[in-house]
């Protein structure tokens, strides 16, 4: 009796350690995806570098003032044009997206009211799920114009009181810098504000505590106390934001224009890196030209700029943690003798400021008024900017939404009143099929094999490992999606066009997998990490093994954010732009695919298409079209908020 | 309740009728206490008896946090401390916490703060009295090499001297201590107490502690609290060999609690 118990019982234990050596090896085999995407885009981009530096002297690129990849003749290609609009662009939207950002993520965090917080936090995060075209298209079509018949004859005329000759020279370009920057910059706000909010709560109360014991008002806590505590937190999220501006593709594509000129005045047309990429992209030159090559070189110019701000940002971020934070400290004198008698303090403040305490504090504290007034401007302004994009998308499209415009399929490329967008609507569906039935696997596997086996694994070079992987998926996350775009077009478009067959659904799907396959990835980690451990070591404790306790316990307990993660996953794959405009989605098809291996067209691209069309009657179609995937993503989004605070009111029992 | 009486002594603090709220929990129930002026006062009782709550009352520390409420007055010689403005307060009374919480800043810089905040500007001052709270708060020549050093780099128990050193240097009219000793080993408990004895004459000491010992070691008057009550008051040995009530006679003699 007991043995054949005995017996039945170990072996279902080797049966289960079969079992939990499959599911490592396999979940393990998963976590080395990402690895390989690094691996292909590093061969992949430097292969064509290095055919396209076969051509074109590094020198020249280094040196030349002219990008002209389109003469046949006296073709030059100097990166300092694009890099010069780059850094013009992203500066603009620094200026903007640090301070504003950096004031509503310290307002968010110190001042508002809860009430006023709940309502202010998403109405600002938002932000970041509007599809970048969605914005472009609102920089290009409304703000430039109002810029130029508004704002600018104002600034005129105030320039003009100074300089006559100055104000006559300024006029806007209809696609120019300051707009893409303004834009880049306001969406850029979330990104800066919330890690600088969680930079600030994520300092223990002891230390506000502390502070104010001392007889210190708010504000100078946070100037004095607070600010330099989250001082790395700060710092990490400007190199951050950095990184994500100079990748910013579609608004500096649309709003700031095309032109491949060596310009300094953010007034007129100036093209980024990425904006050239995708316009290059576009033109779709043969796989061998040396214009194809041009955009590759670029792209890896990019990268390299992402990679090495990441790559700061997480050093500058070690280094601060540990690094005295310069105080200028007065040398202290060492007294002869240590206990003569010092003047009472309080009749030193008292000579000092006749008045004593009570005016002064009143004084200091009225800074804290000013700082809330200043949050509360910023958080204005970042909701109108909000309500009139969504407004304005609005007034223009609503007329052209019915029932056809979803469901009917352009009668053809030219009859712009007939237009329906089921086409798009058809291609987005299957675009995200094919991307979820790759990365959610891969990405769920993979976070899992991170999160719950590798740091167990406890020797020198597991650790090394891990932590080469969490910087690894922070740069892939970070890697401008336009870059992902340019890795599809070589590997899925070109490479495996056996497989593939070119610019067609399965290579679009599989370049949004890559894309979203860090995010996927980071979102099951920290949803695993959230999960108590107290619920692991129950599962151990009534004997589970560790592939019992990951997929019957663990898995259970974090599916709910893992779920909103991938519902986050989705609604940026559908609003995801340059990559598909990359790899070559259609602006016309006149079919429904029916299967992965046609091409296709999806709703962002349609808008992009549509947004930069002259006709009148096609923006309006844009702007329709725009309502339609804005309605999609907002219901995405309150799907994935539910989720999260389901979760958080069962993470507080 | 019955009120001490010292010749010698004036009364720095009063505390009258004095009722606080966590939302709608009384945690404080009707209060009367004297603080006595350069006397150490120790408030001891059962944990979640309220001494904690009190003992933040003083600095009005609560107001820091929304829905609690104060009735009744804490008299700071004759101002009720509770109708203050509670910076004007916070500049008056000092506060070391439980754990210690330095800045994120140098250790010069630590206790330069709080002098730069009330209006001095001078750095002769400035330095004359960082190096005198540091000596004061026994830790000087620890640290008169490294000032520069994050104040972070410290052992706690050195972090807790110089929170003290922190609170002595802007010379504060009471000094609370909120269980100072709890995180700390017997050595460096050991230099916080003769501290605190060396404090004495000096500043208005009101320290909260769970140790019954260090309670007599230190104080010369002790309150005993019980469920957000003040059981009995008076002179330390009073209190631990000859007290009025039953239940502080069980509590000081460890038969509950
Ligand atoms: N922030 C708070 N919100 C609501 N109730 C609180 C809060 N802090 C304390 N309380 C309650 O007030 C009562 C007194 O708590 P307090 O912290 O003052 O006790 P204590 O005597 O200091 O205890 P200990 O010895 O454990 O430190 C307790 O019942 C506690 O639950
Ligand atoms: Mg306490």
């Amino acid at each position: 009796m007991t043995t054949s118990q005995d017996r039945s019982s170990r072996g279902s234990s080797s049966g289960q350690s079969l079992v939990e050596l499959t599911s490592r090896f396999f979940l393990g085999g998963l976590a080395f995806v990402p690895t390989l995407i690094v691996l292909a885009l590093v061969g992949l981009m430097g292969y064509e570098c290095f055919l396209f530096f076969n051509e074109v002297s590094f020198g020249d690129f280094l040196t030349a003032t002219e990008w002209t990849p389109q003469f046949e003749e006296n073709r030059n290609f100097g990166i300092q044009v694009l890099l010069v609009s780059t850094l013009i662009v992203s500066g603009i939207a620094l200026l903007i997206a640090v301070p504003i950002g950096i004031v509503i993520g310290i307002y968010l965090a110190e001042y508002a009211p809860s009430r006023l917080r709940v309502v202010v936090k998403p109405v600002i995060e938002s932000l970041t799920g509007i599809p970048t075209i969605v914005l472009g298209y609102f920089a290009y079509l409304t703000i430039s114009p109002v810029l130029a018949d508004r704002v600018l004859p104002q600034v005129r005329n105030l320039i003009g009181l100074f300089n006559q000759e100055f104000a006559d020279s300024l006029s806007l370009a209809p696609f120019n810098g300051l707009c893409a920057g303004l834009v880049i910059g306001l969406i850029s706000v979330p990104v800066v504000s919330s890690l600088v909010e969680n930079g600030i709560r994520n300092i223990p109360d002891r230390l506000r505590e502390g502070s104010a014991a001392l007889g210190m008002t708010k504000f100078e806590t946070l100037l004095h106390v607070l600010l330099p505590a989250a001082l790395p937190a700060i710092v990490g999220a400007v190199i951050l934001v950095t990184s994500r501006i100079f990748g910013e593709t579609m608004i500096a594509a649309v709003a700031g224009g095309a032109e491949t000129v060596l310009r300094f005045n953010p007034l007129e047309s100036m093209s980024t890196m990425s904006a050239y990429i995708l316009n290059a992209s576009l033109a779709t030159p043969s796989l061998d030209s040396i214009e194809f090559r041009s955009i590759f070189a670029v792209g890896a110019v990019l990268f390299l700029t992402t990679l090495v701000l990441n790559t700061a940002g997480n050093i500058t971020e070690a280094i601060y943690r540990q690094q005295v934070i310069a105080d200028q400290v007065a040398k202290v004198r060492v007294a002869d003798n240590p206990y003569v008698a010092l003047p009472d303090i309080r009749s030193l403040i008292v000579a000092g400021q006749q008045d004593g305490f009570r005016q002064s504090s009143a004084v200091r504290r009225s800074l804290d008024w000013v700082f809330q007034g200043i949050s509360l401007i910023s958080v204005f302004l970042v909701a109108a900017f909000l309500v009139w994009m969504l407004g304005d998308a609005f007034l223009k499209g609503y007329q052209q939404l019915s029932w056809a415009f979803l469901t009917s399929l352009p009668a053809s490329a030219r009859d712009s009143e007939q237009l329906g967008i089921a086409a798009p609507i058809v291609g987005s569906l299957w675009l995200m099929a094919v991307a979820f039935a790759f990365a959610v696997p891969v990405g769920v596997g993979a976070g899992m094999f991170l999160e719950e086996y590798l740091p167990r694994l406890r020797y020198g070079w597991a650790r090394k490992v891990n932590a080469g992987i969490e910087i690894l998926m922070a740069n892939l996350a970070a890697v401008p999606s336009i870059v992902y775009g340019l890795l599809g077009v070589e590997l899925f478009v070109r490479l495996l066009a056996g497989v593939t067959q070119g610019r067609t659904i399965l290579s679009g799907g599989l370049t949004l997998a890559v894309v979203i396959l860090p995010l996927l990835i980071i979102a099951t980690r920290s949803a695993l990490r959230d999960v108590p451990n107290s619920l692991r070591r129950a599962g151990y404790a009534v004997g589970m093994s560790s592939w019992q306790v990951i997929f019957f316990v663990t898995l259970p307990a974090a599916f709910p954010s893992i779920f909103s993660g991938i519902i986050l996953a989705l609604s940026t794959a559908l609003g995801e732009t340059s990559a598909l405009v990359a790899i070559g989605a259609k602006a016309f098809v006149s079919f429904l695919p029916e299967n992965v291996l046609q091409e296709f067209m999806a709703l962002p691209v349609q808008i992009y298409f549509w947004a930069t069309s002259p006709d009148p009657v096609t923006q309006k179609n844009g702007a329709a079209t725009i309502v339609v995937l804005a309605g999609i993503l907002l219901f995405l989004n309150v799907v994935a908020l539910l989720l999260r605070s389901g979760r958080s009111k069962l993470s507080r029992l | 309740m019955e009120v001490i009486q010292d010749q010698d002594t004036q009364v720095k603090a009063q505390v009258r009728n004095f009722s606080f709220f966590y939302g709608k929990n009384k945690a404080i129930k009707d209060v009367n206490l004297q603080v006595l002026d350069c006397k150490v006062t120790s408030m001891i009782g059962p944990s979640g008896c309220g001494k904690t709550t009190l003992l933040r009352c003083f600095n009005r520390m609560h107001d820091l946090y929304p829905g609690t409420h104060y009735e009744g007055e804490i008299l700071l010689e004759s101002q009720n401390l509770l109708a203050l403005d509670p910076i004007e307060v916070r500049m008056r009374i000092g506060m070391v916490f439980q754990k210690p919480n330095p800045f994120p800043k140098s250790i010069f810089e630590n206790i330069a703060y709080g002098l730069r905040i009330r209006g001095i500007k001078d750095k002769n001052v400035i330095n004359e009295r960082v190096e005198r709270a540091l000596r004061d708060a026994a830790i000087w020549d620890e640290v008169k090499d490294r000032l520069k050093d994050m104040a972070f780099n410290l052992s706690g128990g050195q972090q807790q001297r110089l929170c003290i050193a922190r609170a002595l240097a802007t010379d504060p009219e009471i000094l609370l201590f909120d269980e100072p000793t709890s995180a700390l080993d017997p050595i460096a408990t050991a230099s916080i107490e003769e501290l605190v004895i060396n404090l004495k004459g000096k500043v208005t000491i009101l320290i909260v502690t769970h140790n019954m010992q260090q309670a007599v070691r230190i104080s010369d008057y002790t309150a005993f609290m019980y469920i957000g009550e003040l059981v009995e008051f008076n002179r330390t040995d009073v209190i631990f060999n000859n007290a009025a009530q039953q239940r502080t006679r069980e509590y000081v003699s460890g038969q509950f609690g």
